[in-house]
């Protein structure tokens, strides 16, 4: 039923990225995945996904720079981005959101609520 | 200006000349400020500094021509003794120059005792103790100031430690907790291959976190003074052979040639061997880390004398810039590689390995061109040290 919505999953760390393709993909979405902001770039030009979950340490371009890039531009400024980081402090959230996100969760996420979470930001309109 | 409770009561007389002595005691008594002025008298340098070391006193009249002292010579003399005690030098003759050179000598003020009337006297005495309260009470400020600004930025550095730690801390768990998570509710099929990779996901996590918290307690270990260090004869191609073989899985996922280029004559090493291999593991880490993909990491051991060798991991990595270098073995100083990428960690990982070379009786050392790679070095015993001539 979720197919249709495609979600690009971006994080540098290989465990992190398993485990959000494959809690997406019980819900049926059409994951995909990179592992750094020039890649997901890459990706995103190639089939803008419906929603961008990204991590915000990555290796060079950081996941800020990547949601305000993406925000800024017309042709990509729908996609709508959840930031799933490390950096749990209240001032982290704020900046995820002044940098454009839509959404935001810690990590260690909660596995039960993720994709409620996800469902939200995706019916949005 | 103080307010007269803070005037001085107490004052060192430095005077040999009984007329100039009596003269200055009966200008001071004619006085009628109050509190009253107590003189102690002395007649030479010698016992002003007897008195001065034991008794509170809160301003010198200090004569130029003593038995043990003359000129600015006196005044240093009383400097020396007494840092910030207020001195104002009485000169027999109105010689200016003279005067001066004991201003800079430190001396408060100076008073010419063919002129001097009581009431200048006692102005002078007054003003001098002003002036030197008012060092005294600038100094004590600009310490505070400078004592303020390191525990900011102790502060600031623990405070950025902390939330570094919990970033290091939350990444393995979430791994650990969202795949336990899903298989305990049973969201994994157990007769699917990906139970068996999410399960090395959660090993391969606790087991980085196992690292982190080692790494820490090492550090607070070195922090309370606590760190063992058991130096024996080993020999070190074992060791590190030991190191490259754990290590090597991870080069090779990157397609990183591990290289190894030992000094044959460099056969036995004078160090704790688990911590010595701590300290290869680490750098190893750390070029693993800013290395590029089909990079190039060279373990090398040369023989710097007959007592000490050289321990080096060279890397054709990004390099590190001239301005980070310095940083580099700080504690909770995380350095970007010179393209300006950042790499978390604890920010413990460099700060533990120095330590842990300095405990063994060696240094650390890096050198490296931003765009060519970087060397990291350490220093270690061939034999004992006590065994080393010098």
């Amino acid at each position: 039923m979720n197919a249709s919505q495609s979600i690009l999953v971006v994080d540098d760390n290989a465990s992190n990225v398993a485990l959000l393709e494959h809690l997406l993909k019980l819900e049926g979405y059409d994951v995909r995945v990179a592992f750094d902001a020039e890649a997901a770039l890459q990706s995103i030009s190639e089939r803008p996904p419906t929603l961008l979950v990204t991590d915000i340490q990555l290796p060079g371009m950081s996941g800020l720079d990547l949601a305000r890039r993406l925000k800024s531009r017309a042709g990509t400024s729908v996609i709508r981005i959840l930031a799933v980081t490390a950096f749990a402090m209240a001032a982290d959230e704020a900046r995820a959101l002044e940098a454009g996100c839509d959404g935001y969760v810690a990590k260690p996420i909660d596995t039960r609520h993720f994709s409620g979470v996800v469902a939200s930001l995706l019916n949005r309109t | 200006m103080n307010a007269p409770v803070d005037l001085p009561r107490s004052i060192l007389l430095v005077e040999d000349n009984p007329g100039d002595a009596d003269l200055i005691q009966d200008l001071l008594s004619e006085s009628t400020r109050l509190p009253a002025i107590r003189v102690i008298h002395v007649v030479s340098l010698s016992a002003a500094m007897a008195v001065l070391r034991s008794l509170p006193v809160e301003a010198v009249l200090l004569d130029l021509r003593l038995p043990d002292g003359s000129g600015v010579q006196c005044v240093d003399t009383v400097r020396a003794e007494a840092h910030d005690v207020p001195i104002v030098v009485l000169t027999g003759l109105d010689d200016d120059e003279l005067a001066m050179s004991c201003i800079a000598a430190g001396a408060q003020d100076y008073l010419s005792k063919l002129e001097v009337r009581s009431r200048t006297l006692i102005r002078a005495i007054d003003h001098a103790v002003a002036r030197a309260r008012e060092v005294l009470e600038r100094r004590r400020s600009e310490r505070l100031e400078r004592e303020k600004d390191l525990l900011l930025e102790a502060s600031r550095l623990q405070g950025e430690f902390v939330a570094n730690m919990s970033h290091e801390l939350r990444t393995p768990l979430n791994a650990i907790i969202g795949f336990s998570e899903l298989i305990y509710d049973g969201r994994v099929d157990v007769a699917s291959p990906s139970l068996h990779t999410f399960v090395g996901h959660i090993l391969t996590s606790a087991r980085h976190l196992l690292q982190l918290i080692n790494d820490v307690l090492d550090m607070a270990k070195f922090g309370a003074g606590k760190i063992e260090v058991d130096c024996r004869s080993v020999v070190l191609a074992t060791l590190i052979q030991e190191v490259a073989d754990v290590m090597q899985s991870n080069f090779a996922n990157k397609a990183i040639v591990l290289e190894l280029d030992l000094d044959p004559r460099v056969v036995q090493a004078w160090a704790d061997p688990n911590r010595l291999k701590q300290v290869l593991f680490n750098y190893l880490s750390n070029a693993l880390k800013f290395t590029p993909e089909a990079g190039r990491v060279t373990i090398r051991t040369f023989a710097v004398d007959e007592q000490r060798f050289e321990l080096e991991v060279e890397d054709s990595g990004v390099g590190i810039k001239a301005e980070d270098i310095g940083k580099l073995f700080s504690e909770f100083h995380q350095v970007r590689s010179s393209t300006g990428e950042f790499h978390a960690g604890t920010g413990l990982g460099l700060a533990l390995t120095k330590r842990l070379v300095e405990a063994q009786g060696g240094a650390v050392s890096v050198r490296s061109q931003p765009g060519l790679g970087s060397v990291f070095s350490a220093s270690f015993w061939r034999i004992p040290p006590t065994e080393a001539r010098s």
